[in-house]
């Protein structure tokens, strides 16, 4: 028998996951699939829940995230491409231009 | 309740408004391309003032209203037309710049309306989802416009930054809503009240509101969520660094005291606790951090970020009234006004140095100005005396009410952390002023002259400082009435709420 418990177990180790791709990688295509994977995490516990309770805000409400996971994707993507075109790689490591110059003048 | 569209447009047409704008503005791409972004800037400041006198009117009203989604009350009103008259100004302030850029770009101020409805749908919400489809509007808009100069690798960079970190900060927020949802069974906050406590959910409840309020940290760029903040000013054009610093911080703010305002009530979350930690935190590092500074833009970003401290700290009276009083609000709602005067003052007259083309960023790049132009110099040096809260000025008055406020509900320790903090911050908003007036110029700068209206408008802006100094009483009656839904009127007729 698969109770709540289940899914949430699920949902946040798929959380946990992505959010530790994000921190750990240093590609900028795979930081945003981890992202990615983060949504689908809300997204499974919505679902869980609103069937816990029988009633459909839930479902609505991960209807909408899946929406704004492809708005994200789009804007995203155009984004990275940006970049990429600029310095030819993905690669966070690469983007530091912009930081804090303390000691120079 | 079903809903009526013609009631929605009666009481909701300020906001939609800006969205009609926007779609329009978008199908004025038949024109070429120099007539396009003449266009498109007038229909975007025609809307922008169109929708503030909409809000200020609706808010003379004083009625609230609630539809399924969005609520329309004289708070909602009050920032609505906060919001609205940044975007007029931006859209003003932005003009010659985005005609100076290498590549005119009219589609900045198509995407300034969508942010602009973005932030109207925040505050004009207590449901969660709607609140969050109006965060990712906004959001959406943003990325784009910071990565608007396309061919500097600044921007980009900056741009992709916020993404990246922007989206993880949207997934807390959802994954905080889903547990809320959870723990409480409805996504709208206004039925926060009439739910029993459940001891059963009390873990899921606490979890979904810490990771809300971490999401709101974020936006607001709240310590120790702030490291974003100082890169995206950077590398952002400077008319949208001024946007960000005044739009999200009116949005982000007022969508948070819908959500204060539901959480205050429930004894069991140790809300007080964390926002006094956090505006601690806030004030101190964004103060200090904001001396180190060389660049004028990463300045302003920790100084909104100080800013956003004083604000938390307001945040933190309001909660320590128990309740929503309109004493413990005003103060809040009138440093928003405040400040986003004087930000935007600020970022006006920079954008006017930026568009010969080159972005002024480096403080030596403001080196005896004031030999070349003095009224711009003057009118900046107004608005970082009244940042730094010198007494004659609107930024005084401002930080005092907050500040007593939070005095009299006994929060001695942070208000006196408030006050040294901004004793500090005098220094660095001094430093712009001591260059442009005790510093010969080495570099020839070249800007423009200034259009007629903008002259108008930062006159306008300059009287509004001293007017908010000295004569406070009949602005301070206005935010005083301003309240939101609950406090206005009985709780909104809703079916009883069944705990799960």
């Amino acid at each position: 028998m698969i109770t709540l418990n289940h899914y949430l177990v699920l949902s946040a180790a798929l959380f946990v996951m992505g959010f530790a791709g994000v921190v750990l990688r240093r590609n900028a295509l795979v930081i945003f699939m981890s992202i990615e994977l983060m949504l689908n995490a809300v997204n499974l516990s919505f679902v869980a829940f609103s069937r816990q309770f029988g009633n459909l805000d839930g479902q609505l409400a991960s209807f909408f995230v899946i929406v704004l996971a492809a708005a994200e994707a789009a804007i995203g993507l155009a984004i990275i491409v940006l970049v990429f075109r600029r310095r030819a790689t993905v690669q966070t490591t690469a983007l530091n231009t912009l930081r804090d110059a303390t000691n120079a003048s | 309740m079903r809903l009526d569209v013609l009631q929605l447009w009666q009481h909701a047409w300020p906001s939609l408004t800006l969205l009609i704008a926007a779609m329009v503005s978008l199908l004025t791409s038949v024109f070429p391309s120099r007539h396009r972004a003449r266009i498109t800037a007038v229909l975007a400041a025609t809307a922008f003032l169109l929708s503030a006198q909409g809000f200020f009117h609706q808010w003379g009203l004083g009625e609230a209203k609630g539809f399924e989604f969005l609520v329309v009350d004289p708070l909602s009103n009050y920032l609505g037309a906060l919001i609205a008259l940044i975007g007029f100004i931006t859209s003003i302030a932005a003009y010659p710049y985005i005609l100076s850029q290498a590549e005119a770009i009219p589609e900045f101020f198509s995407l300034l309306l969508f942010a602009a409805f973005g932030m109207t749908t925040m505050v004009m919400t207590t449901n969660l989802l709607a609140f969050v489809l109006g965060l990712e509007i906004m959001s959406l808009s943003l990325y784009v416009l910071v990565g608007l100069r396309r061919y500097d690798p600044r921007s980009g960079e900056a741009a992709f930054k916020y993404f990246l970190l922007g989206s993880v900060a949207t997934a807390f927020l959802l994954f905080g809503i889903s547990f809320f949802y959870g723990s409480t069974g409805t996504l709208d906050l206004s039925r926060i009240p009439e739910l029993l406590p459940n001891p059963e959910m009390a873990t899921l409840f606490k979890l979904g509101a810490l990771l809300i309020l971490l999401g709101f940290a974020f936006k607001v760029g709240a310590v120790p969520f702030h490291f974003w903040a100082p890169d995206v000013y950077d590398g952002a054009p400077m008319p949208v660094t001024g946007f960000m610093a005044t739009g999200v911080k009116v949005a982000a703010f007022g969508a948070l005291i819908r959500v204060v305002e539901a959480f205050a009530p429930r004894h069991e979350l140790p809300l007080q606790r964390w926002i006094v930690m956090l505006s601690f935190a806030t004030m101190i590092v964004g103060n200090l951090v904001a001396l180190r500074q060389r660049h004028l833009k990463r300045i302003l970003a920790y100084s909104s970020i100080a800013h956003a401290g004083y604000l938390l700290l307001g945040m933190a009276t309001l909660v320590g009234t128990g309740e929503i009083r309109a004493a413990a609000l005003s103060p809040i709602l009138f440093y928003l006004l405040v400040y986003s005067l004087l930000t935007l003052g600020v970022f006006s007259v920079l954008t006017i140095l930026s568009s010969g083309g080159q972005e002024l960023n480096d403080l030596k790049d403001l080196d005896g100005l004031s030999e070349k132009r003095p009224v711009l110099s003057a009118v900046l040096s107004v608005f970082f005396i009244s940042l730094a809260g010198v007494p004659p000025t609107a930024g005084f008055l401002a930080k005092y009410y907050l500040f007593s406020q939070a005095i009299q509900v006994g929060l001695y320790p942070l208000a006196i952390a408030g006050i040294l903090a901004s004793a500090v911050s005098l220094y660095y908003y001094l430093g712009p002023i001591v260059r442009m007036y005790f510093h010969s110029h080495e570099k020839t700068w070249q800007a423009p002259g200034v259009m007629a209206s903008l002259r108008l408008l930062l006159a306008l802006m300059v009287a509004g400082v001293f007017y908010l100094g000295l004569f406070p009483a009949s602005t301070l009656e206005i935010s005083r009435r301003t309240v939101p839904i609950r406090a206005l009127e009985a709780p909104l007729a809703s079916p009883s709420a069944k705990l799960p």
